[in-house]
């Protein structure tokens, strides 16, 4: 197999893997919360085996630091905060205490990433970048 | 891309139904359940909130049901690797 259609194959292959720990993750987290960290930390493990950005519908629902399935309210605090003028959104996971922290107004249209708390994925979330 | 019986060796298999329909060790024979965990050595099977069973992977040999309904015997040999590293993992010859 040449080497670059191997290499798209192969980020193909991880994307689906993340998308389907995720769709699990979210049906077994009122069930069994670890189950769902097990499966946020292994969906990072497969984005860094396959040299992937993490996606960002990853990156909003699983804790960078320990992969903990992020709730907002319940596995993670979300908070408006503001530094003198700079304004931003801090997420903790309340397994570890990592902050992510989205500044806000620093560009003309800020990224987004907690955006996907609130809708249902879009197919564009799961295109290869 | 969809599982096939052509990648299931390197896709996931958290999620997938599972049965062990043999072994060396008799008492493993006929434990069926979710695919819940996999490390690199062993496969959780068992319901999310009810009982479950941690398999050996190279001690049992494996039907999994494949979300469009195809039915695979796999060999656990042939799965064992930590999940993140089946991802690149090539089998020559089962």
């Amino acid at each position: 197999m040449p080497r670059r259609s191997s290499r798209k194959y192969l980020r193909d292959l991880a994307l689906q893997r993340i998308k389907r720990l995720v769709m699990f993750a979210e049906q077994v987290r009122a069930v069994e919360p670890e189950l769902a960290d097990r499966y946020g930390e292994l969906a990072l493990a497969i984005a860094r085996k396959a040299r992937l950005h993490y996606p960002d519908f990853l990156k909003a629902r699983v804790c960078r630091r320990c992969g903990a399935w992020l709730v907002p309210g319940v596995t993670a605090r979300v908070r408006l905060r503001r530094r003198g003028r700079m304004k931003y959104i801090a997420v903790t996971c309340l397994k570890c205490g990592y902050v992510r922290r989205y500044p806000l107004k620093r560009q003309e249209v800020p990224p987004r990433p907690w955006y996907t708390f609130y809708r249902a994925p879009r197919v564009r979330d799961f295109a290869p970048r | 891309m969809r599982i096939t019986p052509r990648n299931i060796l390197r896709h996931e298999l958290i999620g997938l139904e599972a049965e062990v329909i043999d072994s060396p060790n008799k008492c493993l024979v006929g434990i069926k359940g979710l695919i819940l965990d996999e490390t690199r050595n062993t496969l959780l099977l068992g319901e999310p909130g009810g009982s479950k069973k941690r398999v050996l992977k190279h001690l049992a040999v494996f039907r999994i049901k494949l979300p469009d309904g195809t039915v695979v015997r796999v060999d656990g040999r042939v799965l064992v690797g930590a999940p993140e590293d089946r991802l690149k993992k090539r089998v020559y010859r089962w």
